[in-house]
């Protein structure tokens, strides 16, 4: 008996000892980082009143899927096979001959109440399988966001991490002349659609607007000609308008925490600025830091225990992180230049920046513990990065340097991947600075 | 009795428990990319010919005029050297029967102007039959071995078998293997996520003798990618088997060699494309 255990035993262990020796090891390190090919056939529908609708739609998903940098829709001329439904198996030999790696098939229906129903199954050509289905329905006019929506599904299935395209950017419209500029809040869908003024026939000299990470909600602070500084709180959804309490110096910098509750901003008084956090329930104010230098910029990080900020104390505008209550600051870059708005991502992993260098503007990302600073952009002039709800895609301004025949010297909007690839302009219907990413909406 | 039976069998489930678990964690040296450096192959045969051709060719006209052409520009002293390397070309002639019979088909052509006449002397050999009948044995010999492929490739497995299987592959076999698969794997979603470089995954693949997938793959640190509830992990692994079936077929390998690369164990690690 035990002499068979011995055996059994002694077999198996051999058997697992051969077949772990037997494979051929490789190590595959160096992946391309070329954009997956998709397929994305017009979303089909027989009804009558969605042909346009169906056509608008496959437009506004592809646009989404191809500004990612993550995916490359193959060209439609290029499809061999037209879907016959979103409920049939499509032949994927047909697909895997023009290299698509994924298909998308799509389907809107109107509803008998008026509103339409976008279905959307998603398949691994390679594998022959589907990787998701979703439907949605929604009013006929808001179509824009059913395909939003269905572009955060195939983007949160193919990548394992949210999308962001069902977003809106508030920013700072500016007109007129550079001496002279005319500033007003304006919002949009991430993609440039939809741009509405929000803030119309108040004449502003600066503005810097933050998103509420869990409401409809911004804080900027606002810089009138005749007020020192101030920081409000505005709802986008009902207009309105408050002053964060009335404090003797300027309130400026400020940035919500990440459950909405609290604003994070800085207070100068004499000369001298410094962090503080405001309770939004009770607007009781607490001081973080108390650093003769000046301290600004505050960003807290996404579990809420630590929060970011610059201050020069060591000479030069640099970013130091320090626990939630203020203790424990600690300084993580030693660059040189200046380092600005540092901006905790909402993913926790890093923190994005500005940093000024020998006359040109970077923007960059760096780890909480100071290590694996990357420039991911570089020019003339460039700050304010803001991040997607995601954690994956910052968006910015630039200005170009103005000429001296008066020209230039214009700002717009630009997205690039925390990789550093896919740098892009965002469409806006102007001059455009200090964008701030809106949450997923709800 | 019963007691050391027990605690045997508990011994000997703990070592193959620990074998199990700890095989997949044992520390791995250091990553280092084996360039692929591609290599063009010439064949014996075509070495042959090239070498052979120039050969057979200067003999003609040039064995006469050339002492008097050469002298000008080499000037006196040389001249009696090129005069003995031009002569191998009646060496040529004179011995067709044996050696050239394989190098004369091909340049039928062009020896004939001069060369052939003087080998009337052998005539009873009828030299063009017996070209036919090289040709011939040519076209069958060709035609064997087109017909009975699989034979031969299994007599040679069978040999090596008996010798020994192991990790035979060349280091440049694995490079092209290395790099196939990495032309395919899409990490660009990959490595935006947070802790890329801890998303390693290991698939085993097995090839048929065409280089296709034998099977579906298997991701042999599935369990430890479940377990972690980590998303970009599990999108880490369907991008590395999308990867591994958008590759195939591996038709790159010899063979003859069939049992070194029928399966292979890929493990994708992105720690080195973010610099980690």
């Amino acid at each position: 008996m035990k002499k068979l255990f011995t055996i059994i035993l002694t077999a198996v262990f051999a058997a697992t000892m051969q077949s772990a020796l037997a494979q051929v090891r490789i190590d595959i390190t160096q992946g391309n980082v070329d954009p997956m090919p998709i397929a994305v056939p017009d979303f089909l529908g027989a009804d009558e009143g969605v042909a346009e609708l169906r056509r608008d739609i496959t437009s506004v998903l592809m646009n989404d899927l191809d500004r990612s940098g993550l995916f490359s829709v193959i060209d439609q001329r290029a499809y061999i096979e037209k879907p016959e439904g979103v409920n049939v198996r499509p032949t994927f030999a047909n697909w895997r001959i023009i290299n698509a790696q994924v298909l998308v098939v799509g389907e809107v229906t109107e509803l008998s109440d008026g509103r339409i129903q976008v279905a959307t199954r998603i398949w691994d050509v390679y594998s022959d399988q589907q990787l998701g289905a979703v439907a949605f329905k929604t009013p006929a006019d808001n179509w824009r966001r059913a395909a939003h929506k269905v572009a955060d599904f195939i983007y949160k299935t193919l990548t394992g991490e949210d999308g962001y395209f069902d977003t809106r950017v508030v920013f700072i419209h500016e007109t007129g002349p550079k001496e002279d500029r005319t500033k007003r809040l304006m919002i949009m869908d991430q993609d440039g659609a939809n741009p509405v003024p929000l803030t119309d026939g108040l004449n502003y000299k600066a503005l810097t607007p933050r998103f509420s990470p869990t409401q409809q909600q911004i804080t900027y602070m606002a810089l009138f000609d005749d007020r020192p500084g101030q920081v409000y709180l505005f709802n986008i959804e009902t207009g309105e308008q408050e002053q964060l309490g009335t404090f003797r110096g300027m309130t400026f910098a400020p940035r919500f925490s990440p459950d909405g509750r609290q604003v994070l901003m800085a207070i100068e008084r004499n000369g001298n600025s410094d962090v503080f956090k405001m309770d939004l329930a009770t607007r009781r104010l607490t001081r973080l830091t108390a650093d003769p230098a000046i301290d600004v910029s505050p960003s807290m990080s996404p579990d809420g225990r630590r929060i970011t900020f610059t201050s020069d104390r060591g000479g030069t505008q640099q970013i130091y992180v320090m626990n939630a209550d203020g203790s424990n600051q600690k300084r993580i870059t030693f660059g040189e230049g200046r380092y600005q708005t540092p901006v905790w991502s909402p993913r926790g992993d890093l923190i994005a920046f500005t940093r000024q260098y020998n006359g040109r503007f970077y923007i960059g990302v760096i780890r909480p513990d100071g290590t694996g600073e990357r420039l991911l952009t570089e020019s003339y002039l460039e700050e304010g990065p803001t991040w997607s709800p995601n954690g994956r895609v910052l968006m910015f301004f630039r200005e170009t340097p103005t000429r001296r025949d008066g020209t230039g010297g214009g700002a717009s909007l630009w997205s690039v991947d925390l990789t550093g690839r896919n740098l892009r302009r965002v469409r806006t219907p102007g001059d455009a600075s200090d964008p701030a990413w809106s949450p997923l909406l709800p | 009795m019963r007691f050391g039976l027990l605690t045997s069998i508990l011994l000997h489930l703990a070592v193959i428990g620990a074998a199990f678990v700890s095989w997949p964690f044992l520390p791995r040296p250091d990553l280092v990319s084996e360039p692929y450096i591609p290599l063009e192959l010439i064949r014996e045969a075509d070495l042959d010919l090239k070498t052979s051709v120039p050969a057979a060719r200067p003999e003609p006209e040039p064995v006469e005029e050339e002492k008097p052409d050469l002298p000008e520009p080499v000037v006196e002293e040389e001249p009696p050297a090129p005069v003995e390397e031009k002569k191998p070309d009646p060496v040529v002639e004179e011995k067709p029967k044996e050696a050239p019979v394989i190098i004369e088909p091909e340049k039928k052509p062009d020896p004939k102007p001069t060369p052939p006449k003087p080998k009337p002397k052998d005539d009873e050999l009828n030299f063009d039959d017996l070209q036919k009948l090289i040709d011939k044995e040519r076209q069958e010999e060709t035609a064997r071995v087109v017909e009975t492929p699989s034979e031969t490739v299994e007599t040679a497995d069978q040999t090596r078998q008996a010798i020994g299987a192991g990790d035979r592959l060349t280091a440049s076999d694995k490079a092209k293997m290395k790099a196939a698969v990495e032309r395919c794997w899409n990490a660009g979603s990959i490595i935006g996520a947070p802790e890329p470089e801890k998303l390693r995954v290991e698939i085993l693949i097995e090839l048929n003798r065409d280089g296709s997938l034998a099977a579906q793959p298997k991701v042999t640190n599935a369990l430890q990618i479940n377990l972690s509830g980590n998303r970009f992990w599990k999108v880490a692994e369907q991008q590395a088997l999308r990867a591994v079936a958008n590759c195939a077929p591996y038709d790159f390998f010899p063979q003859d060699r069939y049992n070194d690369w029928k399966s292979f164990l890929l493990n994708f690690d992105p720690s080195e494309m973010v610099g980690r």
